[in-house]
């Protein structure tokens, strides 16, 4: 007879309150005692699985971790008095108990994991919000149209070579008529009437004496444009303002001709307006360049076939240009035997109206919001 | 220059439609303002001859006429008194149509029966207004003709614009000479046939010019026993088409004469010229003149006159005098018909502000040789019209005014300017050029080889050189018809220079953070200096002033632009606007008052506003702006630049809030403002809420802004971050503070940041807690717990002792 030793543990199971012993694992060494055991973990997981299925949140499943595999949890204890069994026993009885032990502990993962999914969706469900609010943006400014049009412009003639310079607003009689072949009692006078300071000092009414300023300071090859305030004498109504922006561009070099001015023109109206648009050039008094031109873009509304805005003649006027005045050549040193240029000029606002159908010039100096908002 | 269709082909064939015509001439360069068509809806009104005029029995004001229309005679009842019998004049039939009156019906007047209506000018459409009495027509008028086959209603109105460098444009005969060049017809100027008197003009006028620098040729005819009175149909016709208005046969002539050939003519009442002599001379000291339009004006002292031994009659070339004036009892007139000085004429011009058609073709250059047709054909239509006596003979003071002037022009330059040849056989070209130049009636002489000789006509006072001689030749031949191309070679410059891609970057981080620019005028009135509390004799009043300004608004020139943001904003409140943030990148203009006859001082700024009236949406409604918001954006500015090193002392700008304003100081120079606008200043622009306001001189700024990046190496080891709060005086600076604690360690502590403040009873009325959470880091190691500490403490020791601080940690 092998002798026989009842081993009674008290171990508390799952969903029972702690150390209240519910259930007693009779521990036998004989097989009939280990056929016991093994029904004994049977039943430890089974009523961990049922316990399992009542469970509804994390703090449980510790619970019933701490329970079972805790330090004082029913597997652990068990697996503490494993060194009561005989030595034959005892891998079998680890063995089965060391799998038990790895399944609880699946299940209480798999578990946990369940939850946690269960608790976070549970979780978003609490935070929704209204996505039709308004976002938190910082309302973006926007570039003056006039700005905007000569940035336009001016990158137009940067691709084409040219460079930007810049000139006095308040400027010398002398570059912006003597030296622009426009002596004092020339009748061209007339066709400006500007802001003067004194006797010689005035208010710029172009920007061609930039023009004059560059060659002065450099030698040819030129290629510039210019672009700023000009003033003339004009009450403001829809088409006319005492201020008023201008691009100028001139160009010298040993070669440059009349062909060359037409080029470079048509290819600015054609990236500015749009490669349908027909340019037409007709002659044109300016006294600082000859031949002299007017440039005109045929109509954006009517395509050229005519209509108000037009005047009837599908052509709309752009610019003003032409070759440089050989006098004015002379007059800043150049020789005018060894180098030829051409100079163009152009108001902003016109473009700028032109371009986004503004019908009246005093919007860009009365700067509402809602006027500027749209560029 | 007004002309019409039908008038020019008086004087040039044309075989295209006035459309066409106005089309090719504004290719040309002769640019077409506008064009009009009229036609007068005139029906059944033909010639008549008046057989016998009686007297209404009972209206003695209306006459009785019998009217002959050639297949019968009408009774026709008549208002006017200026017809006699025979007269011939027009007759409006039965049912006629008129254009301002309608249709005419036969109708009694007080018994009388009238069919139909003798009509005046104006009735016909010929005249402006209610002309004086009807219209009589000359003799050689065909009895029973149609109206319309005298005057042919339909035509064209052109009005060219005039370049100011071809006032030979400014005629008929000019704007004919043009539309040759196009139709390749000969043009037709009219024939003069003179017929002179036994009597010499020398009996009646003698004439003396002491200023020939401003008149060089004078040229006059006397004719006698003239009878003034209204023009001919014919005659007010012309006029009507060319936009004049009829006065009376004399004058009319003269103005007609003048827009045919551009030259302006004056006729005197020669019984008027005192001592028989006309002297043309300088004006003198308190001379004064009334003139044709009844003003009594002060001569400019040596200003050209037309005088008499004893006064100016006339000044010369812009009006004449009142006294000398062709009127109903003038019989015998002088006709002047001179050159006078460009330049004269334009300062006299000037000096009267008084601009007449006659100065506006003087002061721009007349034909140097048309003195004496336009003469002959005045004085030949005053013999015809006027019924005068033409004397003998005629003053000319120069008959060689005009000196041809030859110029060289070269082929191959004509190649070089414009690109290409006319034709790409050289001598095919040379033939276009001569071509041309003969069609504008400049003369050629064939040169030898390489360039050709040209004169240029006496109306062509505009070509002087070359180039002049190219521009003619490029017009005709047609721009479109030169090929366009693109330069031959490139050169390689910087595009943008550094200030502007700097202008750009400010701009774009202005709009970035979200102000909207703005471009306001650069002129301000006086007023404003007050308006934003500028005191007496402030830099700021010292601006520069505009002569003869428009109006007060744009009297000077700006020194600062807070007048004009202001301006946008309350335009912008005023229209409902709740946010308003604005920028403007402008210049100022500052006298330089150790030159005060060199350029001022340009500066440009960059200054923004913002103002915050309304709640706005969901999340902006707990935000109100404040001088932070300001000064952030100016950071946001400075670190789009890259610039780092600057300092804010405070400002005592007289527009701003005492204790809210600030200085920017870079390098030891003010570099900008920033702060909220004085409550008294938003009043006095009636602006609702505060203003905020920055501004950045941009010259100052542009030398701190570095023009390259240099990339630092990223540390390799971590940084510490602790806080302290320190009770100090409220007058105490934060940004001393931090100065003080940096000034601990430099190499160590990498960043002191101030994240939050209290003010409260507990610490004391007239103190703050400020907190700072400050960053240790060091390039070659990883700082130790003890170090970090023994730092900390020397901060806690530096700031107890020089700001009597009480650190919190
Ligand atoms: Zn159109």
């Amino acid at each position: 007879m092998v002798p026989r030793k009842r081993l009674i543990i008290f171990v508390p199971l799952p969903g029972e309150e702690n150390y209240k012993p519910f259930f007693i694992l009779s521990r036998a060494i004989n097989d009939e005692e280990g056929i016991l055991l093994e029904n004994k973990i049977k039943e430890i997981k089974k009523k961990i699985v049922s316990e399992l299925n009542r469970i509804k949140d994390l703090k449980d499943i510790e619970k019933l971790r701490v329970e079972c595999l805790g330090r004082r949890g029913v597997v652990t204890l068990l697996l503490r008095k494993l060194g009561m069994l005989s030595p034959e026993e005892r891998p079998k009885a680890g063995q089965l108990l060391n799998q038990t032990k790895g399944e609880i502990e699946e299940l209480l993962k798999t578990k946990e994991v369940e939850i946690e999914k269960l608790e976070s969706e549970k979780k978003l469900q609490g935070e929704g919000v209204d996505i039709t609010f308004p976002g938190r943006k910082i309302d973006k400014g926007t570039i003056h149209p006039i700005n905007l049009v000569l940035r336009e412009i001016e990158e137009i003639f940067l691709s084409l070579g040219f460079k930007m310079e810049e000139g006095p607003e308040v400027e010398l009689d002398y570059y912006n008529f003597e030296a622009l072949n426009i002596p004092k009692d020339h009748p061209a006078r007339d066709d400006q009437d500007s802001f003067y300071i004194t006797k010689d000092i005035l208010l710029r009414p172009q920007t061609s004496p930039v023009q004059i300023r560059t060659m002065e300071n450099q030698k040819p090859p030129v290629r510039i444009i210019a672009t700023g305030k000009c003033y003339r004498r004009d009450a403001t109504d829809s088409t006319h303002s005492p201020m008023f922006h201008q691009i100028e561009g001139l160009a010298v070099d040993k070669d440059i001709t009349f062909g060359d001015l037409k080029g470079i023109l048509t290819v600015f109206v054609h990236r500015m307006f749009g490669k349908d648009r027909k340019v037409r050039f007709r002659p044109g008094y300016f006294p600082f360049v000859e031949p002299g031109a007017e440039v005109d873009v045929s109509c954006l509304l009517c395509e050229g076939k005519g209509c108000r805005s037009c005047g009837y003649v599908g052509w709309l006027e752009i610019m003003g240009a032409g070759s440089v005045h050989p006098r004015v050549l002379e007059m800043v040193g150049y020789d005018p035997e060894e180098y030829s240029g051409f100079a163009f000029g152009m108001g902003a606002e016109r473009i700028a109206m032109l371009k986004y159908g503004i019908n009246d010039i005093r919007l860009f100096f009365e700067n509402d919001l809602r006027f500027l908002k749209q560029f | 220059m007004q002309v019409s269709y039908n008038l020019l082909k008086e004087y040039i064939d044309i075989d295209i439609s006035a459309g066409e015509l106005a089309k090719r001439l504004t290719i040309n360069g002769i640019v077409l303002e506008r064009m009009e068509k009229i036609s007068t809806k005139i029906e059944k009104v033909i010639v008549g001859r008046i057989t016998a005029i009686d007297q209404h029995p009972e209206n003695k004001k209306l006459s009785v006429c019998q009217v002959d229309i050639k297949e019968e005679v009408l009774q026709i009842i008549c208002g006017a008194k200026n017809m006699k019998v025979s007269d011939k004049v027009v007759v409006a039939l039965e049912g006629a149509k008129l254009p301002q009156i309608g249709i005419i019906k036969s109708k009694k007047f007080k018994n009388v029966l009238s069919s139909g209506m003798l009509c005046s000018a104006s009735e016909l459409g010929i005249e402006p207004g209610e002309s004086p009495g009807i219209l009589i027509l000359e003799e050689d008028a065909v009895l029973g003709e149609d109206i319309r086959k005298i005057i042919k209603f339909d035509d064209t109105i052109f009005d060219f614009e005039i370049h100011s460098n071809r006032p030979d444009l400014m005629s008929i005969i000019g704007i004919a000479r043009e539309v040759a060049v196009i139709t390749d017809n000969k043009l037709k100027t009219p024939e003069i046939k003179i017929k002179e008197e036994d009597e010499r003009i020398e009996k009646d006028i003698t004439v003396k010019i002491e200023a020939e620098d401003l008149c060089p040729r004078y040229t006059g005819r006397v004719i006698k026993n003239i009878t003034v009175g209204e023009s001919p149909l014919w005659l007010k016709w012309k006029l009507k088409l060319l936009g004049a208005r009829p006065i009376n046969n004399i004058v009319d002539i003269t103005n007609f004469i003048m827009m045919e050939t551009g030259q302006p003519l004056h006729a005197f009442d020669l019984d008027l010229i005192k001592g028989k002599t006309i002297i043309v001379r300088r004006s003198r000291t308190g001379e004064t003149i009334c003139t044709l339009d009844d003003v009594e004006r002060q001569l400019p002292f040596k200003s050209l006159v037309i005088a008499d031994i004893e006064e100016p009659i006339a000044l010369a070339g812009i009006m004449g005098g009142k006294h000398s004036e062709i009127d109903q009892n003038t019989k015998n007139v002088f006709l002047e018909s001179a050159y006078f000085s460009s330049v004269n004429n334009r300062r006299s011009t000037a000096k009267f502000g008084l601009r007449t058609e006659a100065s506006n073709r003087f002061e721009k250059g007349i034909d140097k040789e048309v003195q004496i047709y336009a003469l002959d054909r005045a004085a030949d239509l005053i013999n015809k019209i006027a019924m005068g006596k033409i004397s003998s003979g005629k003053i000319d003071t120069n008959k060689k005014l005009y000196q041809p002037c030859k110029i060289n022009l070269r082929i191959k330059r004509v190649n070089r300017i414009l690109g290409q040849l006319l034709d790409k056989d050289e001598s095919k070209t040379k033939n276009k050029i001569i071509n041309i130049l003969n069609k504008l009636e400049f003369k050629v002489v064939e040169g030898k080889g390489e360039y050709i000789e040209v004169i240029p006509p006496s109306f062509r006072g505009d070509v002087e050189r070359e180039i002049d001689i190219i521009e003619e030749i490029a017009r005709i031949y047609g721009y479109d018809k030169i090929k366009p191309t693109l330069f031959n070679h490139t050169i390689a410059q910087e595009g943008k220079n550094f200030r502007f891609k700097v202008i750009d970057q400010a701009r774009e981080t202005l709009i970035g953070c979200g102000l909207n620019e703005v471009i306001t005028y650069s002129f301000i009135s006086p007023d404003i200096f007050d308006r934003i509390r500028i005191p007496e004799g402030h830099k700021l009043r010292n601006a520069i002033k505009i002569k003869d300004p428009m109006t007060k608004d744009h009297s000077l020139m700006r020194t600062s632009l807070i007048s004009s943001l202001l301006e946008v904003i309350k335009w912008n409140t005023n229209r409902q606007a709740e946010l308003v943030k604005i920028f403007e990148v402008g210049k100022i203009y500052l006298p330089c008052p150790e030159k005060p006859n060199s350029l001022p001082q340009e500066k440009l700024i960059i200054a923004g506003a913002i103002n915050k009236i309304g709640r706005g949406d969901i999340w902006e409604k707990s935000l109100s702006l404040d001088i932070f918001d300001i000064k952030g954006i100016i950071e946001t500015v400075f670190q789009g630049l890259k610039v780092e090193i600057w300092e804010v002392v405070p400002g005592n700008h007289p527009a701003f809030h005492p204790l809210r304003n600030g200085k920017i100081i870079m390098g030891g120079e003010e570099v900008g403002i920033f702060g909220e606008i004085h409550p008294e200043v938003i009043n006095n622009y009636r602006i609702p809420g505060k203003v905020n306001w920055f501004e950045i001189d941009f010259e100052n700024l542009l030398p701190h802004v570095p023009s390259d990046i240099k990339y630092c190496v990223l540390p390799k080891y971590p940084s510490v971050e602790r806080d302290l709060a320190v009770i100090i005086k409220e007058e105490i600076l934060s940004v001393d503070i931090i100065k003080t604690i940096k000034s601990i360690d430099e190499k160590l502590i990498k960043k002191v940041t101030l994240f939050d403040i209290f003010k409260g009873k507990q610490i004391g009325d007239s103190f703050k807690s400020l907190a700072y959470s400050v960053v240790f880091q060091a390039e070659d190691r990883t700082l130790t717990d003890h170090e970090v500490g023994n730092t900390f403490k020397k901060i806690r020791e530096k700031l107890m002792v020089k700001f009597d601080a009480k650190i919190r940690e």
